[in-house]
């Protein structure tokens, strides 16, 4: 079943889009109704809710075709909850406008998340609601009271520890080490947004699921700062960029670079799972892309810096 | 003809009309040195409004960085990490500039950007807050000039207004009662003498 599974990939990836096609989304009103289906500057949330929801069918999709992917793909998807999430952490104790929730939901509702009043709550409801393991409990065992910036880590860790377990369960090793290098792409930012809070957590442990295993399991070797986080990810070129503290070019590097693996990874292993692992990931790529256009284009952002904040695959 | 409210062109009258003249002629020239001294303080001020061109394209420049950052980082996370920003205290107070009243925004707290710690938000924000304080402080500016100009206007009219109605009436009816007294006089003048000269052909 695997085999069909990836074959049938092989044909899937020729429909996602790639740069001449977010071109014309962002030049073409016509070409952007007919690839979403509904008038953005009408019903800009709406807009937004298909394009997820065709993020959600393909991985749907997926699922049909060999139900051992299933899980993991609904897991891959829940990082698009824990934004979710992690926007309630920063906006829980603060009044005003509303937030632009992202209209995805598939373990958590965002009516529900919207009633939340507190980290405890928030966090007793993630616990309760998807298969990350996060308790309030044992986040103040170690921290005392917890800080919004060591609550975020620690989801993203809880994050990648259930990712990286159904990977283990479905996935080949060559696909471990990809989501691994993505799990350290996490770590990495942390190490530049907030070295000492991470370094804290990193040293107590709780950072550990995003650790790449190679180097854990060689006798428990944590990465604890940003330069061998970058050198670990072959990436130490861009520790200028975190010397004058330019933390989202560093993403976006990291991000383009990361697809970039992804691809040689494909061509060394065409046909095995790491096209699937490739086909989500791009699904991925391809909607938060699109939102991306959506937003920009609805707000009346210029062509160029549309264009510029996304993150484009190569063609085979 | 200036009313002198029916009073009669007498000496008395005369007099009356001329401190009234002098008086009006001091406080025309007093509202005229008002009038220049407010001319200044409205060019010192129009001075401090030609820096609003080079700000509100410093504002541009930082609400493009917004969207870019915005795009790039995602709305929900661009606008819950601006949740985390405290928001300044402002407050608008009445504060007299050559003795206008005009508005003048204070700032009382500063934002707090301690709980942002992605370092583009937190320079975005602070590059934001620093342009939007001086458009704040240059709408003060340009609200005075209104409320200046507004005064200026008032004084040049009353300026006008002595200049060309007022001074011209008081000085015509002073003209006119000083004819009218130095009439009486001759008369008075001519008939002492008819009547002088009668008692001589009497006698």
């Amino acid at each position: 079943m695997k085999e069909y599974v990836i074959v049938r990939v092989q044909g899937l990836k020729l429909h996602l889009l790639d740069k001449r096609d977010y071109e014309r989304l962002v030049d073409n009103p016509e070409a952007r109704e007919r690839y979403i289906g509904v008038d953005v500057f009408k019903d800009p949330l709406r807009a937004r809710r298909v394009v997820y929801r065709k993020l959600r069918d393909r991985a749907k999709f997926l699922g049909e075709l060999n139900p051992e992917y299933a899980k993991f793909c609904d897991l891959f998807l829940l990082r698009i909850e824990c934004e979710n999430v992690k926007a309630l952490l920063r906006a829980v104790s603060s009044e005003g406008w509303e937030l632009p929730w992202i209209p995805f939901e598939n373990y958590t509702r965002i009516r529900h998340i919207q009633r939340l009043g507190d980290v405890k709550e928030v966090l007793e409801y993630v616990d309760k609601s998807t298969p990350l393991s996060v308790s309030y409990e044992h986040i103040r065992l170690y921290l005392g009271e917890p800080r919004r910036v060591h609550v975020e880590m620690i989801l993203d860790a809880a994050y990648y520890e259930a990712l990286k377990r159904e990977a283990k369960r479905v996935f080949s090793e060559s696909v471990r080490q990809l989501i691994d290098l993505d799990a350290l792409k996490m770590l990495t930012y942390w190490l530049a947004v907030a070295p000492n809070e991470c370094y804290e957590l990193v040293h107590l442990g709780l950072l550990d699921p995003l650790q790449p295993s190679w180097m854990l399991e060689k006798g428990g070797i944590r990465v604890s700062n940003i330069a061998e986080a970058l050198h670990a990810l072959r990436s130490s070129d861009l520790l200028d960029l975190v010397s004058k503290r330019q933390v989202g070019r560093l993403c976006e590097s990291l991000e383009k670079r990361y697809v970039g693996e992804l691809r040689k990874a494909l061509l060394k292993e065409k046909f095995t799972d790491v096209s699937v692992y490739y086909y989500i990931y791009m699904c991925y790529t391809e909607a938060r892309n699109v939102d991306r256009i959506v937003q920009g284009v609805t707000r009346g952002a210029p062509r160029e810096i549309i264009l510029s904040s996304l993150i484009l695959p190569e063609r085979e | 003809m200036y009313s002198i409210s029916g009073a009669l062109a007498s000496r008395g009258t005369l007099l009356a009309l001329r401190r009234r003249l002098r008086t009006v002629r001091r406080a025309k020239e007093i509202l005229e040195m008002r009038r220049d001294q407010l001319v200044k303080e409205v060019f010192a001020l129009i001075d401090r409004l030609k820096r609003r061109e080079e700000v509100e394209k410093e504002f541009v420049s930082a609400l493009i960085e917004a969207y870019r950052l915005m795009l790039t980082k995602g709305e929900l996370d661009f606008f819950s990490s601006a949740k985390l920003v405290k928001p300044p205290k402002l407050s608008c107070l009445p504060v007299s500039l050559q003795g206008i009243v005009v508005p003048k925004v204070r700032v009382i707290e500063e934002p707090g950007f301690e709980e942002l710690r992605d370092p583009d938000y937190r320079r975005l924000a602070e590059r934001l807050w620093n342009v939007l304080k001086e458009l704040v402080e240059l709408a003060s500016t340009e609200e005075a000039v209104v409320k200046l100009c507004d005064y200026l206007s008032y004084i040049n009219r009353i300026v006008n207004s002595l200049e060309r109605n007022v001074i011209p009436r008081l000085e015509n009816t002073v003209r006119y009662v000083e004819e009218k007294l130095s009439e009486e006089t001759l008369e008075e003048f001519v008939r002492l003498k008819r009547i002088s000269e009668r008692v001589r052909e009497e006698a």
